[in-house]
């Protein structure tokens, strides 16, 4: 068994969380309550060191009184507690809003949108190797009909008959195959951090695996 | 034999829970082996970094998560900073994450002594920065306005491996290990503005989110979950750049059996559902 004291400390926090399992306790309880005011006071450390002194207390002390414009734009949001001054919230939210807008609008539209227009078109290059499962034919094809059926399934502007209805159906299988990918996915991370607690708890704390 | 089988739709989840523990547990502790395919994605961002020129641009690895999903990340990051190291590659570390800070310090300090690299020659540690999009919009025109100081307050100036480091043309690939949009983030940010390679190291639920950035090039190659970690584990192993399989390729077995056990849960939970629904209609 470890002799490290705070191999011990995170066995035991871990053995009392994973109790919940069974059924809620003090145990579990205690636990919880423990991280909840770690995580706290940790964060409070961590912005007052990160934002708070680099960037306030700092270059005040510094005297770059440019700092207070900014610094005054923050203090707003806390008008949202003056009924009668709440409405220049709306001001640090404006610039905060034209900002990010103007920052992200072209960049997420060339990321998002054409690169991925592109990505779903059939070019000759896929015909030098049909079936790569990468950049093949047959994969550009399949992300074709994908895309569009679901698009199509999406498509709500009229009703759903004919073409479009067996088109959405086709969708609704590309839907759901994407689901069930993705829960795979999920059932791996989750199984993953189980494992990775039991590695710990049999090798670190009672080294029963080595 | 039905009534039977109707049980699996109403089984005590406490059941499933020491099924699934036994499922982990035993692999773990016979140290079961169990094959496993390279994913392309893995490939791709190994090749990529395997032809990285030694001692020349820097790859930079940003830590972008908090220790609750550490299982799954810390394996890659170890196994992508063994590669880096045994090859004489540089490395940036950084944090947008604010829990991040710590994890990476860890890390990148422990696989630099196993391959006894110096600080601010072989790699550099900057800790975390706030302001996630900012920190990565501002490295694209100038990485020392960025980063001033390192994790231990040396400033940039200082640390003789980032005096040719200006901004992302001297960067040679971004990685970001992350259990959340971060990656996205860095592609938006980073990638589409500057033209600097990315490359994603995700959680299994967020990997499926990454695969059209692959299939368009955005991203260089992603490694999802603990398989991530471990086809990486693998190459580098395979190559000699490593001499042992580590965590996660140890856990691959006790991924196979608790995923085999949860597909036949499934099954057997759907049909003890419908047999149950049918004896209940006949009452």
């Amino acid at each position: 068994m470890s002799t490290n004291i705070w191999v011990w400390i995170a066995a035991l926090l871990s053995l009392a969380i994973f109790s919940y399992l069974y059924k809620d306790n003090p145990a579990f309880r205690f636990a919880e309550h423990l991280f909840t005011g770690l995580s706290v006071g940790y964060f409070i450390v961590l912005y007052w060191n990160n934002y708070t002194l680099p960037y306030i207390v700092t270059p005040l002390v510094n005297h770059r009184w440019i700092t207070l414009i900014p610094m005054a734009l923050g203090m707003m949001y806390f008008f949202r507690f003056i009924p009668k001054l709440n409405h220049l919230i709306l001001i640090p939210i404006a610039i905060s809003l034209g900002f990010w807008n103007g920052m992200s609008i072209p960049l997420t539209f060339e990321a998002d949108v054409l690169k991925q227009i592109q990505g779903t078109m059939v070019n000759t290059s896929m015909l030098t190797n049909i079936w790569d499962p990468q950049k093949g034919l047959m994969v550009g094809l399949l992300v074709m009909v994908g895309v569009i059926s679901t698009i199509t399934y999406f498509y709500f502007s009229r009703e759903h008959k004919g073409p479009i209805k067996v088109t959405a159906n086709v969708g609704i299988w590309f839907v759901m195959i994407g689901f069930g990918a993705t829960f795979g996915y999920t059932v791996m991370a989750r199984v993953s951090l189980l494992i990775a607690r039991m590695q710990f708890l049999f090798t670190d704390w009672i080294h029963l695996i080595k | 034999m039905l009534k039977f089988l109707a049980k699996f739709g109403k089984l005590d989840r406490r059941i499933v829970f020491a099924l699934l523990l036994a499922a982990i547990l035993i692999p773990l502790l016979f140290s079961v082996k169990s094959h496993f395919y390279v994913d392309a994605a893995t490939r791709s961002i190994y090749d990529y970094v395997d032809h990285i020129e030694p001692n020349g641009r820097p790859l930079m690895i940003s830590f972008d998560y908090d220790p609750q999903v550490a299982a799954e990340l810390d394996p890659m990051a170890r196994a992508v900073l063994r590669h880096c190291f045994a090859r004489g590659v540089k490395v940036v570390g950084l944090s947008l994450a604010p829990q991040g800070d710590a994890i990476g310090e860890g890390i990148i300090t422990k696989v630099a002594k196993e391959y006894g690299k110096k600080n601010g020659i072989d790699y550099c540690y900057f800790g975390y920065r706030p302001g996630m999009t900012i920190i990565m919009l501002q490295m694209g025109v100038n990485v020392k306005k960025a980063l001033p100081l390192d994790y231990y307050q040396t400033p940039y100036d200082s640390l003789p491996m980032m005096h040719n480091i200006h901004n992302y043309d001297d960067i040679a690939l971004v990685l970001s290990l992350a259990g959340s949009t971060y990656p996205y983030s860095w592609i938006i940010f980073a990638g589409t503005k500057f033209k600097v390679k990315i490359a994603a190291g995700q959680t299994a639920v967020m990997a499926p989110d990454n695969y059209p950035f692959l299939q368009t090039g955005q991203l260089v190659g992603q490694l999802g979950g603990m398989k991530g970690g471990a086809e990486y584990e693998q190459l580098i192993v395979e190559a000699g750049y490593y001499h042992k399989s580590d965590i996660a390729s140890k856990a691959m077995s006790a991924i196979a059996y608790s995923h085999l056990l949860i597909i036949l849960l499934i099954i057997l939970g759907n049909i003890g559902y419908f047999i149950s629904k049918k004896i209940e209609q006949k009452k």
